[in-house]
């Protein structure tokens, strides 16, 4: 069962520790029934037990502000461990201290990353944004089914019908004043 | 840049019996142990040693003084916001021992033989203030009664710090010396 001064130690080693330290795999789960005792002593109207009531109190709300601090320190700590991951890569060490939902933070981040250099890496490549090869248009009459540029059967449509269709079946349609663009 | 008489009478408190004039507010938030000594050692100033702050404090809290009295709840208060200094301390492990290097490394004696587990809690602050159960270095005993102040032993390649905040105070000895954040400053020492 975990004790007030052990989240004061973890805490406070956390907080002047530049590693990522490590936690018993339990230990939000022990913290979490550690807050909900806490909260049920504190919850309870009675007189007799008065002053140790307020000391719960009190002990309670330090003990919410250190599990604050701790988790807000340990997620500065991922954010830039990824940093240093992106450039050099991760120590087994500080992947192993992480909790199971930190390591999830950290591969998405990391995914993240992996996508935006990619994007970034593209850029500098000289490759264009794919342009959409579909136009949205609406319908100013009815227009009955029809074939597409490749045979495909297209409609039938009635007038105020919004479509997203090829730009070439759409211009046509355009020049024969059966439909208007609506975006571009 | 050599300390006015005029800052170190309007910035800084003459410890009687130590030979060092300590500053009234912190300063130097947000660097590392290292960029402390270094911006320090600018203006002739330092870095206090655990013994120079353990008498520096004791002195204001007994002051009858309300500027030094405030001064030291200031320091020791257990209340909000986190308030963390730095101290002149550096433990280095060597084949004949833990040793204490001070005055940025520069100094090295041998540690004493002090407390050296961590209480959580703790280390009775009065008796670590009035030097009760406490080495010459200003390290606790290892027969130092229980008390309040959250104790955190020395470790190699580690540097210390004293600190307060809503959860407790706390003295330490087992800080990442490049550790830094915008609740750690420093109260600068000059010397007398």
């Amino acid at each position: 069962m975990i004790t007030y001064n052990d989240l004061y130690e973890a805490a406070r080693k956390e907080r002047y520790s530049d590693q990522l330290q490590q936690l018993p795999k339990n230990f939000i789960l022990e913290i979490a029934e550690y807050l909900k005792e806490k909260k049920e002593l504190v919850s309870k109207d009675d007189d007799l037990f008065s002053d140790m009531i307020a000391k719960t109190k009190k002990q309670l709300e330090n003990a919410t502000t250190l599990f604050k601090e701790l988790m807000t320190r340990r997620r500065k700590k991922i954010l830039d461990l990824v940093l240093i991951a992106a450039e050099t890569g991760i120590s087994k060490q500080d992947f192993d201290n992480m909790f199971s939902f930190e390591k999830s933070l950290f591969e998405e981040l990391m995914k993240n990353i992996e996508g935006s250099d990619k994007s970034l890496s593209e850029i500098l490549n000289g490759k264009k944004a794919e342009t959409s090869k579909n136009e949205l248009i609406v319908f100013k009459s009815d227009v009955g089914e029809f074939m597409g540029m490749e045979g495909e059967k297209i409609g039938p449509f009635s007038k105020g019908e919004i479509a997203n269709i090829t730009k070439e079946v759409a211009s046509i349609l355009v020049e024969d004043g059966k439909a208007d663009v609506l975006e571009k | 840049m050599k300390v006015s008489k005029v800052e170190l009478k309007e910035r800084f408190v003459h410890i009687p019996k130590t030979g060092i004039y300590f500053a009234r507010q912190r300063t130097y938030d947000g660097l590392s142990s290292a960029n402390t000594h270094e911006e320090l050692a600018l203006e002739e100033k330092r870095m206090p040693t655990v013994e120079e702050f353990r008498m520096a404090l004791n002195y204001f809290r007994l002051s009858p003084n309300k500027g030094l009295k405030k001064l030291y709840s200031e320091i020791t208060e257990v209340r909000e916001p986190l308030r963390a200094c730095h101290l002149d301390a550096y433990f280095r492990k060597t084949e004949s021992g833990l040793w204490l290097l001070t005055r940025n490394k520069t100094k090295a004696e041998k540690l004493e033989n002090c407390l050296m587990g961590d209480k959580l809690p703790g280390i009775n602050f009065d008796d670590w203030l009035s030097r009760k159960n406490v080495t010459s270095q200003g390290f606790p005993k290892p027969n130092i009664s229980k008390g309040d102040l959250y104790y955190f032993h020395p470790e190699n390649g580690s540097v210390a710090w004293f600190a307060a905040g809503s959860a407790g105070a706390d003295f330490g000895c087992c800080k990442d010396s490049a550790n830094s954040g915008p609740d750690l400053g420093v109260f600068a020492v000059v010397d007398a």
